[in-house]
């Protein structure tokens, strides 16, 4: 069928079949921007572009049907270097992050304001019912919207972007257009999909449909036949290597316990082959051929399955560790079941015992919990029970890769470039310098990226058969083969007296790491080591006990542990406080922790090794219950006009940490181009998060240049130096460190550089904005410019290259308190949330704007967590609703209707300009804000997520 | 997703009418033919997206009972409803349950009709309603048949194309939707309205009934039954076999219909 059709203004005409979408006409056409977030669901929005004016999801348009139509697409707006004035409004507001559908969002905006020059609140929220954001939340495209239409009016913004912070710094802290905001929000060349050259080959993966079952035989003789495979790869064919895919540190403690394929699949949704073809129609069609034959066992989905006596073992193989080995080890081995069990390798002991589905375990106690209990007034006990939770970021998990010159290059959707290297160098073989990674930007990660799930099979792939080799997971299998969040049951019993002091904790975590180990300790350990230093308590006991089961994986998710003890703790702290009688918000002032406070807690929480006992450092935590109490006039009760909706407050305090000091390591190089710009090469892989401009920022206020005179490349592992990546709240902290120190020592060299040439003292010499070297002493100025082109001149000292390094064993921890006014309506179930204030203390936020959305986005997870989302398994272990609709995650209609983030001021003494993390924190406190706040309303404690109308009616006795 | 082997553009009803067969399927929207997971299996596609006849939106007297309705085209997408001046606010509020502008400007009343979804967007709403649709048949002809009728004896009009939809310009309606997310499938789509001094009770209950509750409804004559009544009422209608499943347990969903039908019957008769 021949389409005739505008694009962008310009006539076009194709040849379609009766089924092409229109996106696959548009990438036809190279319009690359309209992306797919969910495989034709008509959910995320991600493939929106105007048919005839008119917002429409193009993969739910055929092709057929545009002929004669006027079509505008994402990058038909402005470029990168002419943006639209609402593309610049969206990177001023800070809503373009890891931006993949952040072009639709663009179009979407610009239609609403080209047919609607004034809009309410309400026409913003329509206009984007229909896209789902989940890095930045929506309350800055109200924001966006604003600006576009006061730069319309009035040429330039009235209104306040974002505070700002540290007057006496000309960068840092204020709002400023994050860097690779253009290059996004333009819809020009970023992700993996749009590096995919013309020659390359698709893979499919073919998925165990049993929850756990022994690959008796592989026949792949008929898929082999279809035309245009190039490799059938098995368990029979692979590598027998013995990895783990946690991207976290080296060692790191998740076992060994996975192949590339293994002999046994242990999820629904297991690997078990893998067709590289030339076209993904043919990879797919002869993933359907492959014959398998499977012996199916018995499985546990549960915690409680899997330590019930007798209960079938999800691996039940050899056991080694790397060292610390126990003695009686052979003897453990000669348990050991079939062969096609394969290994379980421990790095260094977890304190596991696979013959238990144990995965890893803990405990650790400071002071006597036990007598506290005893001579306590009040003693409350009770579990809270978490879901396991999916990322869902908009970009799936994929894959690029490459030979080229005996080199393997990877193109990766990563948090952590430099693990992707060494993990596919364990699976290939390969050293370190024949593999080349390059991170590109991330449409989403949220600690999935975190994981090596796709870049370990995409590069074997490619190494194997030399070609190129693209893998994209469809919508299912990011629910049903990566990671996920833990699903925890969180034990809680606690004690207070009257007075209001809080006299002991104890927590027991079971935590359900699913078939493989990844994070399988330091998760969980997370659930304590961020959450029980908030209290101001001498007894305190832990327990965690992690047990593989045959669920889909869990795995890394923004927030780690924390929302889960969080949510058992603060709820059993409302708990307490009721049993008490006495106000929560007078209970956790007289309870929580401030500056100087000695942590002895963190003694036994280091992540597998002893923690650093240190006193809390800069704490905005106070401030900011006292803050958000005002704000949301705690103790004031609200009442609906309906009296079927009842309403209450809660509120949680929460803290994280920024990254892991001991453990994480970061770097970064410096260098003066010859032309007075600079170059910094940083390990930091940005995931969207600002990373990037956060270094920018930083060589711009030491060295006083303006931004367009600086260059970032990060997560590049040929052209940059090592960084264990973005996770564990660390890019800030370690990645701008390391950023920073490279640029302090290039700011010496360059001074030293100057005084040389000057003939100057360099102590008479100061670096000038824009970018120039002055004599307090003679008044003369030397440009960067001419220093640096006479240092690369024949008779110089040579470019001025400088490398930092940053570890630490200090702790910059962030803390803050969230409140949430919910409406509980107690003949349906109904809960809304009317009101959420997020405070935090961020230390210096070093992109405000950006920080702000982060929180929004954060929260928006958290609340989906709380109230909607679920990965639903039958008996079988199937996951019911893997997919967007059915998954439930919170879009603009579950916005509070009154949702603000406020960032508390504290200046930390070890961050880069005092700058502390900002995001990952902010998923902590919805659950236990949420659930107290249920409480305040109708009297019932939700004590698992999600809190449903279900479960609120159940509570209320209604059937 | 439907294989689709073929795609026609019909220019006039009469011509897509006369095109339909068994392994076809008229595309109106597209919001189910070209979703993942679409129920609609057809090797040819008829698209009537073209077909000036199918669209617009009026206000007409029916002859016989001089009751004013509004006439909708069946392509009319769901925002065009949103936007019309005429179309009454009960359906208007039906249309809104579908949480996504982006979907209501593609989705059609036509083809959310044709689709008898057990967690249609529309279908409890126009069922309370006594809505009428216009079909036309392979010969051309027009035939007129009620919301339920459709419903009910579909089989008889699977090649019939829904031209129009007529709805009570005056009507107290009042429906309600649960559903986890504005954007996810509803487990409970309960709709009431009062016509001509009756009570009409129309549920959509997902992968469970889609229709009328005519014995229930039957209940309200005169009195409004407790809830304890219509819990018990609710158990015991065939129609209504709740399963448990990922929406919630049979008990939760027997409790909301039985709240809701309550509140509603209530609202529509200017109670509470």
């Amino acid at each position: 069928m021949r389409v005739n059709c505008i694009i962008n203004g310009k006539p076009r005409c194709f040849e379609v079949d009766a089924s092409m979408k229109l996106r696959q006409m548009l990438l036809l056409n190279g319009n690359f921007a309209v992306r797919d977030s969910d495989d034709s669901e008509g959910f995320c929005g991600s493939d929106t572009v105007l048919v005839d004016g008119t917002p429409v999801f193009s993969n739910l348009v055929l092709a057929a049907e545009v002929d004669g139509c006027e079509i505008r697409t994402p990058d038909g707006l402005g470029n990168s270097r002419n943006l639209t004035i609402v593309q610049q409004a969206m990177i001023d507001a800070g809503v373009v992050q890891s931006a993949y559908n952040a072009p639709a969002a663009a179009l979407l905006l610009t239609w609403l304001l080209e047919n609607n020059p004034d809009p309410t609140k309400e026409d913003i929220r329509d206009a984007l019912s229909g896209i789902f954001i989940r890095d930045a939340g929506y309350e800055h495209y109200y924001l966006a919207v604003r600006l576009a239409l006061e730069k319309m009016k009035d040429g330039s913004y009235k209104s306040e972007i974002a505070p700002s912070f540290r007057p006496e710094l000309d960068v840092i802290g204020k709002p400023a257009s994050k860097i690779d905001g253009p290059q996004l929000v333009s819809g020009e060349r970023a992700f993996v999909e749009d590096y995919v050259t013309p020659d390359t080959c698709y893979m499919a993966v073919l998925r165990s449909p049993h929850a756990s079952a022994y690959i008796n035989s592989i026949d792949d003789s008929e898929a082999r036949k279809v035309e245009g495979v190039v490799e059938v790869l098995t368990a029979f064919n692979t590598p027998e290597t013995h990895y783990m895919q946690a991207g976290q540190g080296n060692p790191e403690p998740s076992p060994h316990d996975r192949r590339l394929f293994n002999l046994k699949v242990r999820h629904v949704g297991d690997r078990v082959a893998a067709v590289i073809a030339e076209t993904l129609e043919a990879a797919k069609e002869a993933c359907s051929k492959i014959k398998v034959d499977y012996e199916v066992l018995p499985a546990v989905f549960t915690v409680e399955d899997a330590m019930a006596p007798g209960a079938p073992l999800v691996h039940n193989g050899i056991v080694e560790y790397r060292s610390g080995a126990p003695e009686d080890l052979d003897e453990y081995n000669k348990l050991a079941g079939d062969p096609r069990e394969g290994k379980v390798i421990y790095q260094f002991p977890l304190h596991a015992d696979i013959r238990k589905n144990i995965a890893a375990s803990n405990k650790g106690e400071i002071g006597n919990v036990d007598e506290a209990f005893a001579r306590s007034d009040a003693v409350v006990e009770a579990t809270y029970q978490t879901s396991q939770i999916q990322h869902t970021p908009l970009e799936p998990h994929i894959c690029f890769a490459k030979m080229e010159g005996g080199r393997l290059v990877v193109y990766a959707s990563t948090q952590v470039p430099y693990h992707v290297r060494r993990i596919v160098g364990w699976v290939t073989g390969l050293p370190e310098n024949r593999i080349h990674v390059i991170k590109t930007r991330v449409g989403g990660g949220y600690g999935s990226k975190q994981d090596i799930l796709i870049e370990d099979l995409t590069s074997y792939a490619s190494f194997v058969t030399g070609r190129p080799v693209f893998c994209r997971n469809t919508r299912e299998e990011e629910f049903i083969a990566n990671s996920t969040r833990h699903p925890m049951r969180v034990h809680v019993k606690m004690s207070g007296n009257k007075d209001g002091r809080l006299t002991g904790i104890y927590m027991e975590v079971c935590a359900n790491t699913g078939p493989y180990g990844n994070h399988c300790l330091t998760v969980p350990m997370n659930s304590c080591s961020k959450t029980l230093p908030l209290f101001r308590c001498d007894n305190m006991r832990y327990d965690l006990k992690v047990y593989y089961t045959n669920t889909p994986p869990a795995g890394a998710y923004q927030g780690y542990g924390t929302p889960k003890g969080t949510y058992g703790l603060m709820m059993a702290m409302a708990e307490l406080a009721d049993k008490l009688g006495i106000d929560y918000k007078e209970f956790v002032l007289k309870n929580h922790v401030d500056e100087g406070y000695m942590l002895e807690i963190l003694k036994g929480l280091g992540e597998g090794r002893e923690g650093n006992v240190v006193p809390v450092g800069s704490c905005g935590l106070d401030e900011a219950i006292r803050k958000g109490c005002d704000m949301i006039e705690w103790g004031k009760k609200e009442t609906c006009d309906d009296p079927d909706w009842k309403i209450g407050k809660g509120f949680a305090m929460i803290m994280q940490g920024s990254g892991l000091p001991g453990l994480d390591h970061s770097e970064a190089i410096a260098k003066l181009e010859t032309d007075g710009t600079v170059i910094l090469n940083s390990g930091g892989a940005d995931i969207g998060t600002g990373l990037d401009t956060i270094s920018a920022k930083i060589v711009a206020e030491v060295l006083k240049l303006p931004m367009d005179k600086i260059t970032v490349v990060s997560g590049d592992t040929d052209s940059c130096a090592f960084d264990t990546g973005s996770y564990a709240s660390s890019g800030t902290f370690f990645s701008g460190n390391a950023s920073l120190a490279a640029t302090r020592k290039l700011k010496d060299m360059i001074i030293r550089e100057a005084a040389f040439q000057m003939q100057e003292d360099e102590a008479d010499l100061e670096v000038r904005y824009p970018g120039e070297i002055y004599s307090q002493k003679t008044g003369k100025t030397l440009s960067y410019y001419d220093l640096s082109h006479t240092a690369c001149g024949g008779a110089g000292h040579g470019q001025m290259i400088a490398h930092g390094t940053f570890v630490t064993d200090a702790s910059s921890v962030p803390y803050g308190a969230h409140f949430a006014q919910v409406a509980v309506n107690v003949r349906t179930g109904e809960i809304k949330v009317q009101k959420f204030y997020a405070l935090q203390d961020a230390g210096t936020p070093i992109n405000p704007e950006v920080a702000l959305c982060q929180m929004y986005g954060a929260v928006m997870k958290s609340i989906g967590h709380t109230l909607h989302e679920d990965m639903i398994l039958d008996k079988e272990g199937r996951c019911v609703n893997a997919n967007m609709t059915d998954y439930g995650v919170p879009m603009i209609s579950e916005a509070p209707e009154d949702f603000k983030a406020v960032l508390i001021d504290v200046n930390d003494k070890f961050g880069p300009f005092g700058a502390k993390s900002i995001s990952e924190i902010a998923c902590n406190g919805a659950a236990p804000a949420i659930g107290i706040a249920i409480h305040d309303a109708c009297g019932i404690w939700l004590r698992s997520w999600p809190m449903t109308p279900e479960k609120v009616l159940k509570e209320l006795g209604k059937f | 997703m439907a294989e689709i082997r073929q795609l026609i553009m019909a220019r006039t009803a009469e011509s897509a009418v006369a095109l339909k067969g068994r392994r076809s399927a008229f595309l109106a929207g597209g919001t189910e033919i070209n979703r993942l997971g679409s129920t609609v299996e057809a090797s040819r596609l008829i698209g009537i997206g073209r077909i000036d006849a199918l669209d617009g939106i009026d206000k007409i007297t029916d002859e016989e009972n001089g009751i004013e309705y509004v006439r909708i085209g069946a392509m009319s997408s769901f925002q065009d409803i949103i936007e019309s001046s005429i179309v009454p606010s009960y359906l208007k509020e039906a249309c809104l349950f579908m949480g996504s502008r982006t979907k209501r400007n593609m989705a059609t009343i036509g083809g959310n009709i044709a689709l008898r979804r057990t967690d249609s967007y529309l279908y409890a709403t126009l069922l309370a309603c006594n809505a009428k649709l216009s079909l036309m048949c392979r010969d051309g002809a027009i035939i007129r048949r009620c919301a339920k009728g459709y419903l009910e004896d579909h089989e008889e009009y699977r090649d019939m194309l829904i031209t129009e939809i007529l709805v009570p310009a005056e009507a107290t309606v009042a429906s309600k939707r649960y559903s986890n997310t504005a954007q996810s499938h509803a487990v409970l789509t309960v709709s009431a309205a009062e016509i001509d001094g009756v009570l009409r009770i129309a549920v959509a209950a997902k992968d469970t009934f889609l229709g009328l509750l005519p014995e229930i409804s039957a209940e309200f004559s005169g009195r409004i039954p407790s809830d304890e009544e219509l819990l018990q009422m609710v158990a015991s209608d065939g129609k209504l076999c709740f399963r448990d499943d990922m929406f919630g347990s049979s008990r939760y969903k027997r409790y909301l219909l039985s709240v809701t039908i309550a509140d509603l019957a209530k609202k529509v008769r200017g109670g509470r």
